[in-house]
């Protein structure tokens, strides 16, 4: 009798124990919020047009590259790029002036370099907006580098009104092998020209200006 | 007169002997000993980690995907050997990260309690996650071992966070579950691995260059 009442305790004992077989864990995980991306003008490379006349509806043109090649492109080292095939190098016309109701020149222009900074190998989209004052009607054009991850391949991508551009931010291992130019991790640049037109009669010697806006987002 | 004592003497002795009979009955205890399960307990093999990806902008997702770590990774065995998915480790989304393939480290993780034993899992959402308003829901595989050596149907199947995963067995001693086939993979006695990658959806207070903590709870009993 005794043996009975000792087999019963422990087989009743037996499933009480299982409560103290469970696991509960909270696990945990991490991430990072990337680099927040920015935009300013390379110092010294704002863009500028020179030889416009007075009347209403002329019109000056400083023509930029819109693919990273040609006399207006300002050349893979400016550019930041390690491009595909072979090393572009600044054309022969990037200061150079001309269109309708503009005194054509070589040197008159200035291509703007515009930089963006932001999380390395992050994709970005570049849109850039046609400026307006009162005096003048303002449309840059250009294009904007685009990398591709690893050794050269880089391209500078059309951008203008209306066509923004999708372009990958410089990462961490790329590179250019051709002699071009060097990537900076989290970077790439924008190279503007533009057509200035005038909204009203102008004034001889004066300088104008004229804000146009570049929006870049993740 | 002699005859009578004779008599007598053996009643003495019958008597005696039953005197006996009845002092040889006993009552003794005995000791029995029961041993309790192993206990259950979860290990990280690899950390979950959605690296430096992250973007600011408010209720975006971002999802890494965990679903086909391969069955070398995992510990289970088949047919044939199951390898890790060209998308293992990418993130997606809708805004909240860069995308891309393997940017993303998924989580590894192991149960471990008694050989051939069953258990319940729960893998769930914690919710508010440390370091702000942002929600992460936890998605992945866990081993399904059938439990046999005759065939080779482990599998890592696909979980619910919040469905329970019941009755799910804990690898069989080590060299008899499914891994005559497929020696690399082979499962290991009393484990069971799952994998953790998951959908953050960034909520809106994060800040740039700035880690996050995640959170997800695991609860396993027998």
């Amino acid at each position: 009798m005794k043996h009975k009442i000792k087999y019963i305790a422990m087989i009743a004992a037996l499933p009480l124990s299982f409560d103290s077989f469970a696991a509960s864990e909270v696990l945990t995980g991490t991430f990072e919020t990337i680099k927040a991306v920015s935009i300013s003008e390379v110092p010294g490379k704002a863009i500028a047009l020179e030889g416009l006349q007075l009347t209403l509806g002329d019109e000056c043109d400083l023509v930029a590259s819109n693919d990273g090649s040609g006399n207006g492109y300002v050349g893979d080292v400016e550019m930041l790029l390690g491009a595909a095939g072979n090393a572009n190098a600044q054309g022969s016309a990037v200061t150079a002036m001309s269109g309708t109701g503009c005194i054509a020149s070589t040197t008159g222009g200035a291509i703007g370099i515009y930089e963006i900074d932001g999380a390395e190998g992050a994709t970005v989209t570049v849109t850039v907006v046609d400026g307006q004052s009162t005096e003048l009607d303002f449309a840059p054009n250009g294009c904007v580098g685009n990398y591709v991850a690893g050794v050269d391949g880089d391209s500078c991508d059309t951008i203008s009104d209306g066509t923004p551009a999708a372009v990958r931010l410089a990462g961490a291992t790329d590179t250019g092998s051709l002699g071009e130019g060097t990537p900076v991790p989290g970077k790439t640049r924008v190279a503007l020209g533009a057509k200035a037109t005038a909204r009203t009669a102008l004034t001889a010697s004066t300088p104008y200006t004229v804000d146009f806006d570049i929006n870049v987002t993740y | 007169m002699q005859l009578k004592k004779t008599k007598l003497a053996k009643q003495i002795s019958l008597a005696i002997l039953g005197f006996t009979l009845i002092s040889s009955a006993t009552a003794d205890t005995f000791t029995a000993s029961v041993t309790t399960l192993d206990d259950v307990q979860i290990n990280t093999i690899t950390g979950l980690d959605f690296g430096t990806n992250m973007f600011t902008a408010t209720s975006q997702t971002c999802i890494l995907d965990a679903a086909v770590p391969g069955n070398i990774t995992m510990q289970y065995a088949t047919t044939g050997v199951i390898a890790e998915h060209a998308d293992f480790g990418d993130l997606s989304g809708s805004g909240g990260c860069i995308t891309g393939n393997k940017l993303g480290t998924p989580g590894i993780y192991s149960i471990s309690g008694a050989t051939a034993g069953a258990v319940n899992i729960l893998i769930s959402q914690v919710s508010p996650q440390p370091d702000g308003d942002y929600t992460f829901v936890p998605s992945g595989c866990y081993v399904n071992f059938d439990g046999t050596t005759t065939d080779d149907a482990d599998v890592c199947a696909i979980y619910t966070a919040g469905t329970p995963l019941l009755a799910q067995e804990l690898a069989d001693v080590t060299g008899t579950e499914d891994n005559t086939t497929t020696p690399s993979g082979a499962s290991v006695a009393g484990e069971l691995r799952f994998s953790v990658g998951g959908t953050i959806n960034t909520g809106t207070g994060l800040v740039a260059e700035t880690p996050y903590g995640l959170e997800f709870q695991v609860d396993v009993t027998y």
